[in-house]
């Protein structure tokens, strides 16, 4: 099993890399370091508290990290999200857990976990539906919000007309979820042919058979497909309603 | 027909504003004196506070602001159209939507379409007064009670400015509907002969 010196072999890497940004003044050493460390505390903690979670199985301790994993799926979609308005976070967290929680439940269920949210099956599948789902609202709502803003004028010349604001902003709402799902579509397509995914690979990696990998992951892609068009879905229609009053008028940019 | 008491814009002015069916009137002032707003916060495409606004004895807010802004039109200076629209999306723009469901253009646009050249593959690409023009006629073949004109032709020429006043004069004698225009022209409103209401900067 790797240690600590395959680690800091692996952080050489990264910091070769910040290195070569510093020297061509790319400006990219600081999010690369920043990055790279994250990583290694937050999945050195990860493994930790997997290990505590693993140790105590009970229902009350997997509604606990469950909850404070989507928190922080919540606050990190908030991150990328440049134009922002008041109550996103509880937006973006109604629309995580609204379309990922039962997904994860219903994986569960498909891959034969018992009870439902066994920890080690209920846990990993949360955490990637949380990861992709995220990536998709993050992208969605961003792309929602500065067109809202840039095309100001344009909505409410549609506005004017008489158009509700769901008609008004229908082109709109369906750009930004397009962007949305884009990564995971590519994904979709890409997977298999360009790329072993990442659970199947961390599961080859750890000795498991590669069908029986391959029909986990197919369920697992499928799962994020939903969760990440039914988060984004919520999530870009969240933000929508909060640009217009009770009255519809608009009230971006 | 439509009254308003206190109407309190965003730039902090307050104005009180009275028209009866079928009157028309310009509005009059300096740049930033609130011209657009006064006519978006009528029509609902600003947020502003009042102290009564009825339409023919109806509270404003009892009425479904969709149906409000289709019987007072606002009519942009400046049209953005996105990229790639032809003549026949802009104006399906408008009777697409639901409130025009069975509605059919009263005004037949489409010989001064062609007449002024608007009839291209790309609208977003006409001249800024070419688009204003195009957004006319829309609001023309919509059936508005009320037209809220903002600076209607401030980007044209001389004598299209003349064949435009004379197609809102016809609009108004077809309709019985009341015109609400700003311009800058003090010629242009003398032509016109409609009251003239003065918004003074604070």
């Amino acid at each position: 099993m790797p240690g600590h010196l395959e680690i800091i072999v692996a952080l050489a890497l990264i910091a070769l890399s910040a290195l070569l940004s510093w020297k061509k003044r790319q400006q990219l050493e600081k999010p690369l370091l920043i990055g790279a460390l994250r990583t290694l505390i937050q999945i050195l903690l990860l493994g930790h508290v997997l290990t505590w979670v693993f140790a105590n199985k009970t229902l009350v301790v997997v509604l606990i990290v469950s909850s404070i994993m989507t928190v922080n799926a919540g606050l990190q979609s908030l991150e990328r999200i440049k134009v922002r308005h008041a109550g996103l976070l509880l937006d973006n967290l109604v629309a995580i857990t609204l379309a990922i929680w039962p997904l994860a439940l219903v994986g569960s269920a498909l891959l034969h976990a018992r009870p439902l949210w066994q920890v080690d099956t209920f846990l990993p599948l949360l955490g990637m539906l949380l990861g992709n789902t995220l990536s998709g609202i993050s992208l969605g709502v961003d792309y929602l919000n500065s067109e809202l803003k840039e095309r100001r004028e344009e909505v409410i010349a549609i506005l004017a007309l008489g158009a509700t604001p769901a008609e008004a902003t229908t082109a709109i709402r369906n750009r930004s979820l397009k962007i949305a799902l884009t990564p995971m579509l590519n994904s979709l397509a890409s997977s298999g042919i360009v790329s072993i995914p990442g659970m199947m690979t961390g599961q080859i990696l750890a000795g498991g058979a590669p069908v029986a990998a391959a029909v986990t992951q197919i369920i697992v892609m499928l799962l994020i497909a939903t969760g990440t068009y039914a988060g984004s879905y919520l999530a870009v229609t969240l933000s929508r309603r909060k640009k217009f009053s009770s009255e519809g008028i608009p009230c971006f940019g | 027909m439509l009254r308003v008491r206190e109407l309190k814009l965003l730039n902090d002015h307050t104005v009180s504003f009275e028209l009866a069916a079928g009157e028309s009137v310009v509005i009059q002032g300096a740049n930033g004196s609130g011209k657009s707003l006064f006519m978006k916060s009528l029509t609902k495409l600003v947020p502003a506070s009042y102290a009564e606004y009825t339409l023919d004895g109806i509270p404003a807010a009892s009425l479904r602001t969709e149906l409000l802004r289709s019987k007072l039109l606002y009519v942009p200076a400046t049209s953005l159209i996105p990229s790639g629209t032809t003549v026949g999306d802009f104006f399906q723009t408008a009777f697409r939507l639901e409130i025009y469901k069975g509605h059919y253009p009263i005004f037949s646009y489409s010989q001064y379409v062609e007449r002024w050249g608007l009839d291209v593959q790309d609208v977003s690409l006409l001249s800024t007064g070419q688009r204003q023009l195009l957004t006319l006629l829309r609001a023309l073949s919509l059936s508005a009670k009320v037209l809220f004109l903002d600076e209607p032709t401030a980007n044209l020429d001389a004598s299209r400015t003349l064949e435009v006043e004379a197609l809102l004069l016809d609009w108004q004698r077809r309709t019985g509907g009341s015109l609400v225009m700003s311009t800058h022209s003090t010629a242009q409103a003398k032509r016109l002969g409609f009251r003239v209401v003065t918004l003074k900067l604070l």
